[in-house]
């Protein structure tokens, strides 16, 4: 078997008396495009909240590239070499596009930490730390042709770019594994093409593994080798894009009767 | 369909700082039509909605309801005369319940009969929202929370409806059904003003569409006819 950027079992969240995930196991091998989708509020972003500690699970067992990560907070998940994007953005909204990249890159915990004395007395390694992450910021800007925004407030950029510099940040904090909340909503038919050819490319350029969430089906069906359902909290198929685009279940729960 | 003209954009040009997001844009809303707007990422279909919503001040021109000049009014002075938007990205209030979001939306509404109508019908339309009425907003899920600002532009009773992006982070069967929500109430009377990112969907209900394009407008007319042009299929439709 191949090795597994994540492992997830018997993963449980209860909110009161509602259940939003129920006993979910999931397995994700290195280097693949994994989609979860299902209804508005089958739980698929309460299943990012679990994998990023933003909730403690009622149940179950994560493990993230081998090691189990239930128990730490979100600002600890980033040294699992995991990282994340909402469905609702969530940028520095006053900081630049660059101010936004740099402060990922100074959460990516392979990076040494200079202290504020080396700052001050700008030592050369402190120097070249810095010149380094400069290069690192105009390498990621690269990936999306977002170089010319570089210098504008997050807050200013149209909605599609905020969301292209999410992702950024997420690949800035130098993590294996990245989980992407909707990536393509607010993306007309052509950028969410332009985003499929990105997303693959990052897959295979960089070797980063890939759950994603989403409601574009012409996006999932078309990269995502394996894809999990949910539905009101229960995964209720798992397979590649043919089996579950002919699964009866889903396309009852989820996909409705095909068009055209 | 009449020709009557509901609201008129006069040459209006919106600015953010220097920038000149919306430049010089005229058009008409004509009562009782779906006029859907589209265009690329930042092309400044957001702008414009909010312009005509008074949450943006105009650079230059006029916008006029009814033959009565609003972009000089204030935002709430423009929902009582009966036009009210759901915004792109929400706009709720995230500390209170389903259910007092959806009263706060109806404020314009005095008569209770009319507000329990309302409010009976929108629980029609969302069967999500009526199993969590007493949840905070801010707990629900994205999509539940889209279906919330859908609904709650809907308690206003609005003459004319601006939409921004109705279908964002919606799962395919809420997506046709909001389609055809848009449609019906279209049907009952409302003009709507529609942006969209899916655009060939969102044509497929209009009477007429507009393209923008860094501000400005580049193509107009019947959605029949933008539905049939290859430039806007290659462009906006993903073909
Ligand atoms: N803190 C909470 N308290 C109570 N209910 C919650 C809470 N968080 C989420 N829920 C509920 O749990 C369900 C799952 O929510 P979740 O956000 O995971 O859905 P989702 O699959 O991501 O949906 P969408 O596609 O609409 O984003 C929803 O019905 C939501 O209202
Ligand atoms: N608050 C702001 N300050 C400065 N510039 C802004 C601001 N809001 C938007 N802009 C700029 O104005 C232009 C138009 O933006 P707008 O949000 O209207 O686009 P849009 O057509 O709605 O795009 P999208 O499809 O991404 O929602 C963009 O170039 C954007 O960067
Ligand atoms: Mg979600
Ligand atoms: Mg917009």
């Amino acid at each position: 078997m191949s090795e597994l950027a994540l492992n997830v079992s018997k993963l449980t969240m209860q909110f009161g008396g509602l259940k939003a995930v129920s006993d979910l196991d999931l397995q994700i091998s290195k280097g693949s495009i994994f989609g979860l989708i299902g209804p508005n509020g089958a739980g698929k972003t309460t299943v990012f909240n679990m994998l990023t500690g933003v909730y403690q699970p009622t149940l179950g067992s994560i493990q993230i590239f081998g090691k189990s990560s239930v128990g730490f907070p979100p600002h600890k998940i980033m040294c699992f070499g995991v990282a994340r994007t909402f469905q609702n953005i969530r940028l520095f909204k006053d900081l630049s596009v660059h101010k936004n990249l740099l402060i990922s890159i100074d959460q990516n915990p392979a990076r040494k930490k200079y202290s504020l004395l080396s700052s001050i007395l700008r030592t050369s390694a402190y120097e070249a730390d810095l010149r380094d992450k400069q290069r690192e910021v105009k390498k990621l800007l690269k990936i999306f042709d977002l170089e010319n925004r570089e210098f504008e407030l997050a807050k200013n950029l149209p909605y599609g770019d905020q969301r292209r510099l999410e992702i950024l940040r997420a690949m800035a904090t130098g993590a294996k594994l990245l989980l992407l909340d909707e990536p393509a909503a607010g993306l007309n038919p052509n950028e969410t093409t332009k985003l499929m050819t990105t997303i693959s490319h990052i897959r295979d350029e960089y070797g980063i593994t890939i759950l994603l969430i989403e409601h574009d089906m012409k996006l999932v069906m078309s990269i995502c080798e394996r894809i999990a359902v949910l539905d009101y909290g229960v995964k209720i198929a798992e397979g590649n894009a043919k089996e579950i685009q002919s699964n009866p279940k889903v396309i009852e729960a989820y996909l409705g009767k095909a068009k055209e | 369909m009449s020709h009557d003209i509901i609201l008129k954009v006069d040459n209006i040009s919106v600015k953010y700082g220097v920038i000149e997001a919306v430049r010089n844009i005229s058009f008409d809303l004509r009562k009782g039509e779906i006029l859907s707007l589209i265009g690329s990422n930042g092309a400044g279909k957001t702008t414009t909605l909010k312009a005509i919503s008074s949450l943006l001040p105009l650079a230059s021109g006029q916008i006029l309801l009814r033959n009565e000049r609003i972009d000089t009014l204030q935002p709430h002075e423009i929902v009582k005369r009966r036009l009210s938007q759901a915004p792109e990205g929400r706009g709720i209030f995230l500390n209170l319940s389903v259910e007092e979001n959806l009263d706060l939306g109806a404020w314009t509404v005095k008569d209770t009969s009319t507000y329990d109508r309302d409010l009976e019908h929108a629980f029609e339309l969302f069967p999500r929202l009526k199993e969590r009425r007493k949840q905070s907003a801010g707990t629900l899920s994205g999509g539940e929370q889209q279906m919330l600002t859908i609904a709650r532009s809907l308690m206003a009773h609005p003459e004319i409806l601006l939409l921004d992006e109705p279908s964002l982070g919606l799962a395919p069967q809420i997506i046709e059904a909001i389609f055809n929500i848009i449609e019906k109430i279209n049907k009952e009377g409302t003009t709507v003003l529609l942006v969209e990112q899916n655009a060939l969907q969102a044509l497929q209900i209009s009477h007429r569409g507009i393209v923008l394009e860094t501000g400005n407008i580049v193509l107009q007319g019947d959605a029949k006819d933008l539905l049939k042009s290859d430039e806007i299929r290659k462009a906006y439709l993903g073909e």
